[in-house]
């Protein structure tokens, strides 16, 4: 694989044991169908900082692994490579219940945090897809936020504090557990969405909400999807405080509710009176519009809300994200609608301006990525393509638009400051930082 | 050197009127709330756009001289102090509201727009700017993304990085560029989120897209009287256990109360030792819910005396004795220092204790009056000597005493305010060497030559406060 490889493999072993380096047979670790030539599993974050250094030492790129839900974000990595997997840093640290705040290793899955907090009442809000096998450590880096990211708030709100190992194998800490904290620069931003390429996130501190004491959601059935859309903003200008507000649109309902429609989903949280209000106001405005509502709860709920959240990335295909202020959601989504060939799904995240497009490769030509882009470039708006088929990734980057020049210029400046000989996921971010 | 030269240029980018050189003129802008520093600039200049302020920072740089970003000059760290001279590029007549997006629910605003302003005028869309730090009504929008200014609504809203999606910045080289976007997910590294609260040591904001709440339909204020300080943390501490997180919880202590009596009749009874105020907003169905869960926690925990307040003027009632604890502290003493230290909420009785067992060991008194719901105090140091006295070292130590109390339970030696020159030398207390030299590489990308408000931030070595030596080695290990 690597120049130095013959070297490598065995400074690893030494590093960490046999039993956690895996050479050769390493084709599960793929990225875009490029194989890592070794595979480590450091089981501290000390280990983490020496397998980054040798690394360095021996010119390997290092793709940091989570659960692997969305390895494939980013630009296809340069071969060769080594995947550095998190899952030993799986430990808890601390769950200050009483601060509404936890502290685990990186590699602990959400599935496994939310059955360490769970049982004392308190949730971790951020729900990207697939987070019972994504790890903290990897939902963080790649930065997917889920329904609710507008009432709970994103990863850049939720994260307090970090440890990471840079590549000269130094550890530093960011932040810490205190939700107010301004001693020194705001670290954690910087790892947060940086895909790696700073430092490999090896700990996390993440504020924790209490657990709503009733959940339902109405669900409006429409033929129109432009119906829906306006209700969110019906929904959204009002003093309702919901959870989240969603409109899917055809196939997701489908596959997900058997349901043959677009769907308007409102999500209520909190106390029994408040949920009541919002439920009983949600499906009278749909009524006024001549729309049918019904009111899920329980196991349905969240079978409803856990089919929207992995929406795009569920059963392989094209999966898209559009972001836009979120007064025009409606404008964007009618021409987005046009613009898709008809085999493709979307879901629209009214509060937070967000649209995942899932689409099939098939019909689906770089022409079409070039109007989604076009469309979305009109309102300001940003895009990634989350996956796709190599071929239609490599016309282009993955990002859109591309980064003010001078704004690109003090990236690649703080990439070459933490990273300078490449080999924390090389070329894989944002204009191949 | 000669400054003639600089300031025609100065004048003939921002009119005679608005570069200010004469010392009588100067005199104002060589401190800011940090009452025990002051130092001079060479010159001032108040740019009334991005242009003019990209002019005046290519003009100073190129004669190599420092640049102080300057809001209203509210900040408590001594943010704005221009330590080694320069120019300080003052943003206040930088006000302007450029978008107001009611349905994407942003703005884009000047930095000098006071905080209060934006508020204000926000009014009509029924939105509002969450952050609310004390001096509001004179702090402004580019001061708050300086320092990521918090306040006391901020337990449930959220301080100001979670509040701005985009700033505009002038670098140190005058290039202008923008960093977010009014959509979220802008590709590329968070230059927004490592820009809010960098004390303007990166480069001058100058218009920030800001994210504003709908105003709730409903508001419930409840103010709760204890006889123990104790038992008021307790019962902060219970009602966040609990699963409720209100929109402000903040406790006031008996010393604080005693001044606030003397200067406006709020009625606080003279022999408590602490009362809790708590505000809950949200759905007309659910405050009354919240509020009737809270009263019997804080029944509960032992309250003395519980008042409830819905409407506006009642509300505003129980705010008064908070909102004017700061001013009534000069009832008690000449002098007063605001620390700003944060603890984890789960240790806020115990840090609480050692706050008073520290100014008693010291013999300082200590009024306290906090955001207890997110476990940011604010113990004010009462004297009545000078800061150049040799009794000030005991103010010196009774500060670090607290922060170092705040740390060993995991805390913080700054919640809201920033280091500034206030606690530059102490950031090795809380971050290794390592931790440092990585801040110091972000910074280096945006300003590789030092020139944005040196010396800010970053230990320099030299004491803390003029002779007085800090009482504990300064450690570098990572705590």
């Amino acid at each position: 694989m690597i120049a130095d490889s013959m070297s490598l493999a065995p400074r690893l072993e030494t590093l960490l044991g046999g039993e956690w380096v895996t050479v050769g047979d390493t084709s599960r670790w793929a990225v875009d169908g490029v194989i890592p030539g070794i595979a480590v599993r450091p089981g501290d974050s000390e280990q983490v900082g020496a397998v980054l250094r040798l690394c360095g030492e021996a010119a390997a790129a290092v793709v940091p692994w989570g659960g692997g839900t969305a390895i494939e974000v980013g630009n296809p990595p340069r071969p060769p490579h080594v995947a550095l997997l998190t899952d030993r840093l799986s430990g808890l640290v601390e769950h200050d219940a009483a601060n509404l705040t936890v502290t685990v290793g990186a590699g602990m899955t959400l599935g496994a945090l939310d059955g360490v907090i769970s049982g004392q009442g308190q949730f971790f809000p951020l729900e990207p897809p697939f987070a019972e096998r994504a790890t903290a450590g990897g939902a963080v880096a790649v930065n997917l936020n889920g329904p609710r990211r507008a009432h709970c708030g994103s990863a850049r709100d939720l994260v307090i504090g970090a440890r990471a190992a840079q590549a000269d194998g130094t550890l530093i800490k960011a932040g810490g557990k205190t939700v107010k904290n301004v001693a020194g620069y705001d670290m954690c931003k910087l790892f947060i969405g940086s895909l790696g390429t700073l430092g490999v996130l090896t700990e996390l501190t993440l504020r924790l909400l209490p657990v709503p004491e009733t959940s339902r959601t109405v669900a409006v059935w429409g033929d129109d999807p432009s119906d829906l859309l306006r209700l969110s903003g019906r929904v959204l200008e009002s003093p309702l405080l919901p959870a989240a507000v969603v409109v899917v649109v055809d196939a997701v309902a489908a596959g997900a509710l058997g349901r043959n429609a677009s769907g308007l989903l409102v999500r209520a949280t909190g106390f029994e009176a408040a949920v009541a209000r919002q439920v009983r106001d949600v499906t009278a405005w749909a009524a006024q519009a001549a729309l049918d509502a019904e009111t899920l709860e329980g196991e349905a709920e969240g079978a409803l809300w856990q089919a929207i959240r992995d929406f795009a990335w569920a059963g392989g295909g094209i999966a898209i994200r559009v972001t836009v202020p979120s007064g025009d959601v409606p404008a964007v989504f009618g021409r987005l609608r046009s613009a898709l060939p008809a085999s493709s799904g979307a879901v629209v995240h009214a509060a937070s301006g967000t649209i995942w497009i899932h689409a099939d490769p098939a019909g689906f030509t770089a022409t079409a990525l070039g109007a989604v882009r076009e469309i979305s470039a009109g309102y300001s708006g940003n895009v990634l393509v989350a996956r796709a088929p190599r071929a239609l990734k490599a016309s282009g980057d993955v990002w859109a638009p591309g980064t003010p020049p001078r704004t690109l210029e003090i990236m690649r400046a703080i990439k070459q400051a933490f990273d300078p000989i490449g080999t924390l996921n090389p070329g894989r971010f944002v204009a191949g930082l | 050197m000669t400054l003639a030269p600089l300031i025609r240029r100065l004048q003939a980018i921002v009119g005679n009127a608005y570069a200010l050189h004469r010392p009588e003129d100067l005199i104002v802008y060589e401190q800011d709330a940090l009452m025990v520093s002051r130092h001079k600039p060479d010159l001032v200049v108040l740019p009334d756009t991005t242009q003019q302020v990209s002019e005046v920072v290519r003009a100073v740089r190129e004669l190599g001289l420092p640049i102080v970003p300057r809001g209203a000059g509210t900040g408590l760290a001594g943010g704005a102090i221009p330590e080694r001279g320069g120019v300080v590029v003052a943003l206040t007549r930088m006000t302007r509201v450029h978008d107001i997006d009611p349905i994407s629910k942003t703005a884009v605003v000047e930095a000098g727009l006071v905080n209060a302003d934006l508020t204000a005028m926000l009014e009509p869309y029924g939105l509002f700017f969450a952050p609310d730090p004390g001096s509001q009504v004179a702090a402004t929008i580019g001061g708050n993304v300086a320092n990521n200014a918090g306040g006391p609504h901020c337990l449930a809203y959220g301080v100001t990085s979670n509040h701005v999606l985009g700033l505009e910045v002038v670098l140190a080289d005058g290039t202008v560029t923008w960093v977010g976007s009014r959509a979220l997910d802008e590709p590329g590294y968070d230059l927004t989120g490592i820009l809010v609260g960098s004390e303007g040591t990166f480069g001058i904001v100058t218009k920030a897209i800001v994210r504003l709440l709908a105003r709730r339909e409903a508001v419930r204020t409840l103010l709760a009287i204890y006889d123990t300080m104790d038992a008021a943390c307790e019962a902060a501490s219970a009602v966040i256990a609990s699963g409720i997180v209100p929109e402000a919880l903040e406790i006031i202590d008996g010393m604080s109360m005693r001044a606030v009596n003397k200067t406006l009749q709020a009625g606080f009874p003279e022999d408590a030792e602490a009362a809790l105020l708590i505000e809950v907003e949200g759905l007309a169905e659910s405050v009354p819910v919240l509020i009737e869960r809270i009263e019997a926690i804080c029944h509960r925990q032992g309250a003395r005396r519980i008042q409830t307040a819905a409407t506006a003027q009642d509300r505003m009632g129980l705010w008064k004795g908070r909102k004017h604890a700061y001013g009534a502290l000069g009832k008690l003493a000449r002098r007063a220092i605001m620390l700003d230290v944060c603890a984890p909420r789960s240790h806020l009785a115990r840090i609480m204790r050692q706050i008073t067992e520290a100014g008693t060991r010291l013999n300082i008194q200590v009024a306290n009056f906090f955001h207890a719901g997110d476990g940011n105090l604010h113990p004010n140091l009462l004297f009545e000597f000078d800061d150049n006295s040799p009794e000030y070292a005991r103010v010196v130590a009774t500060t670090e005493d607290i922060m170092w109390a705040c740390i060993a339970v995991g805390g913080t030696i700054t919640g809201e305010h920033g280091l500034g020159m206030e606690k530059r030398e102490y950031l090795g207390w809380m971050n290794s060497d390592a931790d440092i030299a990585a801040m110091k590489r972000v910074r280096d990308a945006f300003d590789p030559d030092g020139a944005m408000n040196p010396d800010k931030v970053f230990p320099t070595g030299r004491p803390v406060h003029g002779t007085i030596p800090s009482v504990r080695a300064a450690g570098g290990a990572d705590r």
